[in-house]
C-alpha cells in the first residue's frame, strides 16, 4: 500500500502495529532511509524514523549525533523541508540544544548562506534555541527574528511571530 | 497585474510577493514538490483572475448550498446506499451546514430526520451507521449532535442514556484509549467521540475519563500535533480531537503547549491561504475547521487565557486592525474558501479539481464560522472577508454544533438524573 501512496496514514497505522505485535524492527530504519531518498519530503518516513529509533535504541547520545548528521545531510538536498526541520528540532526536545551545541552551530552557519535569505526554517529554529537559552542577548536577537519571519519570510504565518515576539519581549522586560 | 500584486493594509490583504512566488524545489523535485506545486498553480490562477476588490464584494452562495443540502435530505434514504456505514454522518453534515447558513429545514423535515435517526440506535446503547448495524463511537458522536441540531425534546429523548452510557464505557481500555467499536481499533477520534457526547449528555464520569488525559497526552508527537495513537504521525483531524477531548477533560496543563501552537499555525498555507493535515501534504477544505476549530481552544488555553477570566484585566495580544483575533490568517483562510472551494451548484470541496460533496461542504462551512467570528473580548467582533452577509451563525469549536443548541442541549440533560 505504501508503493502507491507513501504517505497513507492507514497504512503506516498497521505497519506501526505489525512492527510492535511482531518485533520485526531490524530493517525498519532502512526501509525509511529509502523512502527518505526517493522523496526527502515525505513527513509520515520522517515521523516512521523517530518512532522506530524510539522503540529500539532510543534517542543515547551516539544516536542524538549521529541523527543531526543525518538530518543535515538531507536538508542539504533542499532547505525548505519543514519535515526535515521539525525533526531536527524533536531531536533537541528529546534532549536540549546545549547537549547537542552542533544544532547551533549548523544553524549560525548555515545563516551566511544562502539560506539566511531564503530559509524561513533556519530562522524557526534559532528562535527556538534561542528562547530556550535564557540569554537575554540571545532573546534580543530572537526577536529580531520574528520580525524577520513576520514581515517576509513568513508572512502568512505573521499572527503567530507577533505572539512570539509579544511572549519574547515580556522574558526580557 | 498591479494593483494585486501592490496591494495596501486595510485593502485586499497585504499579499506581499512571498505569496505569489511557487515552492521553490531547490532542483530536488519529489512527489511531495511535484504535488504541491501543481496545486499551487492552480490556485494562483483563481487567485490572479478574481476581482482586485473581491474581498469586499465576495458573496457566500447561501440559496445555492441551502438548495444542495435540502437535497441531501430529502434522497437520504435511497442516495447514500453505498455509503451504508454513513448515514448519521450524512445527516449530520447537512444539518450542521443548514444550522450555520441559518437554514433550517422545516420541523417536517427535521422529524423525519429524528424518527430515521433512532433507527440508528442499537438496543445495547450508541448508535451505529445504518440500521441494525453494530454501535460504533463514530457514527454515535454524529447521531447525537445531528439530534441536538434537531433540538426538539423528541429529539433529545430519542437517545437512550443508560445505554449509551454502558456502551461509552465499553469502549474504554485499561490504558486510557478507546476502540471505536467492538473488536474495533482505538483511535484518538474514539476519545473524542465518546467525551463529546458524554459531556453533552450529562453522563461523564471518573470512571468514564479515569486514565484519559494521560494517554491523550502520549498521542502528541515530537513535532506538536498529536497522532491517532501512540508513535502515530501528527495529523489535523487527530490533533482536534485530541485536543478537545484534553479540553474537556480540563488537562491542557498535561501537554507541550508551546509546540503545540507552533505545529498548528504552521499548517497554514503560504500561497492558498487554507490549511493542510500535514507537512509536505496538500491544502484541503476541510482542514479549514480541523486545524481552524483548535485556534479558539488554544486562545483560551494557551495564548490569552487571562482574557477568560472576568477578574483579570490584562491586555491581550494585538494583531493589528481588521486581522481578527485567533492566531491564524483569518482572511486568508475564507478568501481560499470562496475563491477554490465553492461549487457554482451548491456545496464547498477539497480543493480546485475535485467533487462538492456534504462533508466537505459541511467542514468548510464550520471553519468559515470559526474564522469570521471573533474571540469575545476582541476590539473587532466579526472579521468577514467579503459581503456583510456572509457571517455565519456561531459555531462551538468543541462540539462543531452551535453554541445556542450546545445549551440548550446541556441544560435539557443537566437536569436528568445521574450515571451510576
Amino acid at each position: 500500500m505504501l508503493e502507491k501512496d507513501a504517505k497513507n496514514y492507514h497504512a503506516w497505522t498497521i505497519r506501526q502495529w505489525a512492527l510492535k505485535f511482531f518485533g520485526l524492527w531490524d530493517n525498519e530504519l532502512e526501509y525509511v532511509d529509502k523512502l527518505l531518498n526517493l522523496d526527502v519530503r515525505n513527513n509520515s518516513a520522517w515521523n516512521q524514523r523517530f518512532f522506530v529509533i524510539e522503540s529500539t535504541t532510543g534517542y543515547t547520545n551516539e544516536v542524538l549525533k549521529a541523527e543531526i548528521i543525518y538530518t543535515q545531510e538531507k536538508l542539504k538536498r533542499g532547505s525548505n523541508n519543514t519535515s526535515a526541520w521539525n525533526y531536527l528540532r524533536g531531536l533537541a526536545k528529546v534532549s536540549s540544544y546545549n547537549e547537542l551545541p552542533e544544532i547551533e552551530e549548523f544553524c549560525v552557519e548555515k545563516l551566511e548562506s544562502t539560506w539566511g535569505i531564503t530559509c524561513g526554517q533556519l530562522y524557526v529554529t534559532l528562535i527556538d534555541i534561542y528562547t530556550k537559552s535564557g540569554d537575554h542577548e540571545k532573546l534580543a536577537t530572537a526577536i529580531e527574528y520574528c520580525e524577520k519571519l513576520q514581515s517576509g519570510l513568513d508572512d502568512i504565518h505573521k499572527k503567530y511571530w507577533i505572539y512570539r515576539k509579544t511572549t519574547l519581549e515580556k522574558l526580557i522586560a | 497585474r498591479e494593483s494585486y500584486i501592490v496591494t495596501v493594509t486595510g485593502d485586499r490583504m497585504e499579499l506581499g510577493t512571498s505569496r505569489l512566488t511557487l515552492t521553490n524545489e531547490e532542483n530536488n523535485p519529489t512527489v511531495s514538490s511535484i504535488e504541491q506545486i501543481r496545486v499551487e498553480r492552480l490556485v494562483h490562477r483563481l487567485m490572479i483572475m478574481s476581482d482586485t476588490d473581491h474581498h469586499l464584494t465576495a458573496l457566500l452562495q447561501r440559496k445555492a448550498h441551502a438548495k444542495y443540502l435540502m437535497g441531501g435530505l430529502n434522497y437520504l434514504p435511497e442516495y447514500f446506499s453505498g455509503l451504508d456505514a454513513s448515514k448519521s454522518w450524512i445527516c449530520f453534515w447537512i444539518i450542521h451546514s443548514l444550522e450555520l447558513l441559518d437554514e433550517m429545514p422545516s420541523s417536517n423535515h427535521i422529524n423525519r430526520m429524528v424518527t430515521y435517526l433512532s433507527k440508528l440506535q442499537s438496543p445495547t446503547g450508541g448508535f451505529g451507521g445504518g440500521p441494525q448495524q453494530l454501535a460504533h463511537l463514530a457514527p454515535t458522536y454524529a447521531a447525537t449532535c445531528a439530534l441536538m441540531i434537531c433540538g426538539t425534546q423528541q429529539a433529545y429523548d430519542v437517545i437512550d442514556r443508560e445505554s449509551m452510557y454502558k456502551f461509552l464505557l465499553s469502549r474504554k481500555c485499561p490504558d486510557g484509549s478507546f476502540t471505536m467499536h467492538e473488536n474495533g481499533e482505538v483511535d484518538i477520534r474514539g476519545v473524542y467521540c465518546a467525551l463529546a457526547v458524554a459531556s453533552l449528555l450529562n453522563i461523564l464520569t471518573p470512571e468514564l475519563t479515569e486514565g484519559v488525559p494521560e494517554w491523550l497526552a502520549r498521542c502528541q508527537t515530537y513535532e506538536g500535533g498529536f497522532g491517532g495513537d501512540v508513535g502515530l504521525e501528527a495529523h489535523g483531524g487527530y490533533t482536534y480531537c485530541g485536543l478537545a477531548a484534553i479540553v474537556i477533560l480540563d488537562s491542557v496543563h498535561l501537554i507541550d503547549k508551546d509546540l503545540l501552537v507552533y505545529w498548528l499555525q504552521d499548517r497554514q498555507m503560504r500561497l492558498e491561504g487554507g490549511f493542510q493535515g500535514r507537512p509536505n501534504k496538500l491544502v484541503d477544505g476541510c482542514y479549514s475547521f480541523w486545524q481552524g476549530a483548535s485556534f479558539p481552544l488554544v486562545d483560551e488555553y494557551i495564548i490569552n487565557p487571562e482574557q477568560y477570566n472576568p477578574d483579570d484585566d490584562s491586555d491581550a495580544i494585538s494583531f493589528g486592525e481588521n486581522e481578527g483575533g485567533w492566531c491564524f490568517n483569518q482572511l486568508a483562510l475564507q478568501e481560499y474558501l470562496y475563491i477554490c472551494c465553492e461549487d457554482d451548484h451548491g456545496g464547498l470541496r477539497d480543493k480546485p479539481g475535485v467533487r462538492r460533496d456534504f462533508y466537505h461542504t459541511c467542514y468548510t462551512l464550520s471553519g468559515l464560522s470559526i474564522a469570521q467570528h471573533n474571540p469575545h473580548y476582541h476590539p473587532e467582533s466579526k472579521t468577514i472577508y467579503g459581503r456583510a452577509e456572509n457571517l455565519l451563525v456561531p459555531n462551538d469549536p468543541i462540539y462543531n454544533i452551535t453554541p445556542r443548541n450546545v445549551a440548550k442541549a446541556k441544560a435539557y440533560f443537566s437536569a436528568k438524573p445521574k450515571i451510576q
